[in-house]
């Protein structure tokens, strides 16, 4: 079976070397090519054709993102796997986007990059576990509240978590409500329970839902 | 119909008062009152005291005919200077020692809200009239607009140094977390790579096993050496905006002390000028810190509202709450110091910071305003 063919790019020469021992240390996988920019990367690799590109994040000339999107377009065949110091959800959202078929952070790749690579080439996705769990956490709060528990809010209810959605604070419902402070706690505990949220991120993504918080946003 | 010595005293207030306008500085504006006062009222000695406030302790000279000012301590005024000045501070109005007519005349300088000292003048072998009077009722008038300018100067001056600094620890912090994550991150991780592939080309089991420890070892320092840079500054707070940034921060946050947060951010599709970012991010890092030594929390919310005028953050837990108004005061090295400096750093961008805590939970709320002349943004 004919080896698959891995190209590297990676601005840090060091760790190209890592990757590259690595890689070459497998039976089934070889390097037979490397970049330490993005826009050498996507030339080289259109020339190569080689069957996954490992593809650093940040690099310098292009970065992985923008080489990762002209490498997809130009050569679809060619899988991407994404090298990344970066755990934060926002990065992978970025490279997914930009057509990557997987996403491995750095310090997983000594025990998982051999096995990403493989998952990639034959055509699935790969996601470092450690980001996956970032995104299935993500994923299970945002539920639809419970909104059909049959429970109404009271007006005043709506009113209070109304307000509380705006941003005010509990001193200040109280003072434009002309109630106590208690009675508002009293007022924000039941309708959170009724409408079963689970805290004030909460209640501000029911109102955003229920378009109370229209008038948020800068003027331009 | 004012006789001619009269209208030149009136020529050196009205020179007094052009003078007065270009004064910036505490110690022309005594020089210059000095240079000015015997030429304005009759005096034998006169003294101007002025109580300390912010940034510099009490101060008193002492001015005698010749019109330069000395230095002097509060030691150095008479039993009577001392006990008009008293009655002047808690008056607040002229104090005359008119025994046998006014030979004393203590006028506080004060404007409508803030008393910043008096001048009080002492007259040999004569009494002072009602012109003399009124001349020093005006002259004590313009003392306390020079000491509120100079003062408004101050505090400008402290705010912009506090930005100043604020600026430039950012900008160091961003240094260092960019040479750990570009420099020693990838020797790193060069490092955790050759561990592996060396482990993976012996054969012999026990070489393999400390290869495999030592590799451990590097992933470890690899990934708290991760943490730290982004707790000195993520690189997504400048290159992919505020909620970005705090949405990785509050993730990575939750996890280490496996405390649940909600992050909601609302309308902060564009970005905030970069000081208000950083404010923002420094402050939700800051209450998060006091969550996690604090409060016993299960749950945190993190709000940012931006509406047409300000943004809002809230952080809220489900803790063990404080008491809010001790906390100023009692802040020891257990104590959520953290409080204070967030206060500071918000009223810095022309914000303000509430605090709502009881048993069951805090909340902290910051406001930002975003129009012009809010942030102090240059």
């Amino acid at each position: 079976m004919a080896k698959l063919r891995v190209f590297l790019a990676d601005d840090h020469a060091v760790v190209r070397e890592g990757l590259k021992a690595l890689i070459n240390g497998q039976a089934g996988m070889e390097v037979v090519g490397e970049a330490a920019d993005g826009r050498t990367a996507c030339a080289r690799a259109r020339e190569m054709r080689p069957d996954v590109v490992v593809m650093d994040v940040s690099m310098p000339e292009m970065n992985g993102v923008q080489a990762t999107r002209q490498l997809r377009s130009q050569c679809p065949d060619v899988k991407v796997l994404a090298l990344t110091v970066h755990e934060e959800r926002s990065y992978l959202r970025d490279l997914i986007e930009a057509g990557a078929a997987g996403y491995i952070l750095k310090r997983s790749a000594a025990e998982d990059l051999v096995h990403a690579v493989q998952v990639v080439a034959r055509g699935d996705v790969y996601l470092d576990p450690s980001v996956t769990a970032v995104v299935l956490g993500k994923l299970s709060r945002t539920r639809p509240p419970n909104d059909s528990s049959g429970l109404e809010l009271s007006d005043r209810e709506t009113e209070v978590l109304q307000l509380i959605a705006q941003g005010h604070s509990n001193k200040e419902i109280a003072g434009r409500l002309k109630i106590s402070i208690k009675t508002v706690e009293t007022y924000k505990a039941r309708s959170m329970e009724k409408l079963g949220l689970t805290g004030r991120a909460d209640i501000v993504r029911f109102a955003l839902q229920k378009g109370w918080l229209k008038d948020t946003g800068r003027p331009r | 119909m004012a006789d001619a010595p009269e209208i030149a005293r009136l020529n050196v207030l009205i020179e007094t008062l052009i003078d007065f306008a270009s004064v910036s500085d505490l110690d022309t504006f005594v020089l210059s009152l000095g240079a000015r006062a015997r030429f304005l009222v009759p005096f034998s000695r006169c003294v101007v005291v002025l109580g300390d406030c912010m940034d510099r302790p009490a101060r008193v000279a002492v001015v005698r005919e010749h019109g330069i000012p000395a230095n002097a301590t509060v030691r150095d005024l008479s039993p009577l200077e001392i006990t008009l000045a008293t009655r002047a501070l808690e008056t607040m109005l002229p104090a005359v020692d008119d025994l046998r007519g006014p030979r004393v005349a203590c006028y506080p300088i004060r404007s409508s809200t803030t008393f910043f000292g008096a001048l009080i003048f002492t007259a040999e072998g004569t009494t002072y009239s009602m012109s003399d009077l009124r001349i020093v009722q005006v002259l004590t008038d313009a003392c306390a607009g020079v000491l509120r300018r100079i003062e408004a100067g101050a505090a400008s001056r402290r705010e912009r140094a506090a930005l100043a600094a604020i600026e430039a620890s950012e900008a160091q912090r961003r240094r260092i977390s960019r040479e750990l994550h570009d420099e020693m991150g990838q020797e790193l991780t060069a490092l955790v790579l050759g561990l592996k592939s060396a482990g993976d080309a012996v054969a012999e089991a026990s070489v393999r096993a400390a290869l495999h420890r030592l590799q451990t070892a590097a992933a470890r320092i690899s990934r708290d050496m991760h943490r730290i840079a982004l707790e000195l500054r993520p690189g997504a707070l400048d290159d992919q905006g505020l909620a970005t940034a705090l949405s990785n921060y509050v993730e990575e946050w939750s996890k280490r002390h496996d405390v649940g947060v909600d992050f909601q951010s609302v309308g902060l599709a564009e970005r905030f000028p970069p000081h208000i970012e950083t404010t923002i991010y420094r402050i939700v890092q800051e209450v998060l810190t006091n969550v996690s030594k604090h409060a016993h929390a299960t749950a945190v919310s993190v709000v940012i509202l931006c509406l047409p005028e300000e943004v809002v953050t809230i952080v809220e837990d489900d803790g063990r709450g404080f008491d809010a108004a001790s906390v100023g005061a009692a802040a020891g090295p257990d104590g959520p110091i953290g409080l204070l400096g967030m206060r500071e750093r918000a009223v810095l961008v022309g914000g303000t910071c509430q605090v709502e805590s009881q048993p069951g939970g805090t909340s902290i709320f910051v406001r930002i305003p975003l129009s012009t002349g809010g942030g102090k943004s240059g």
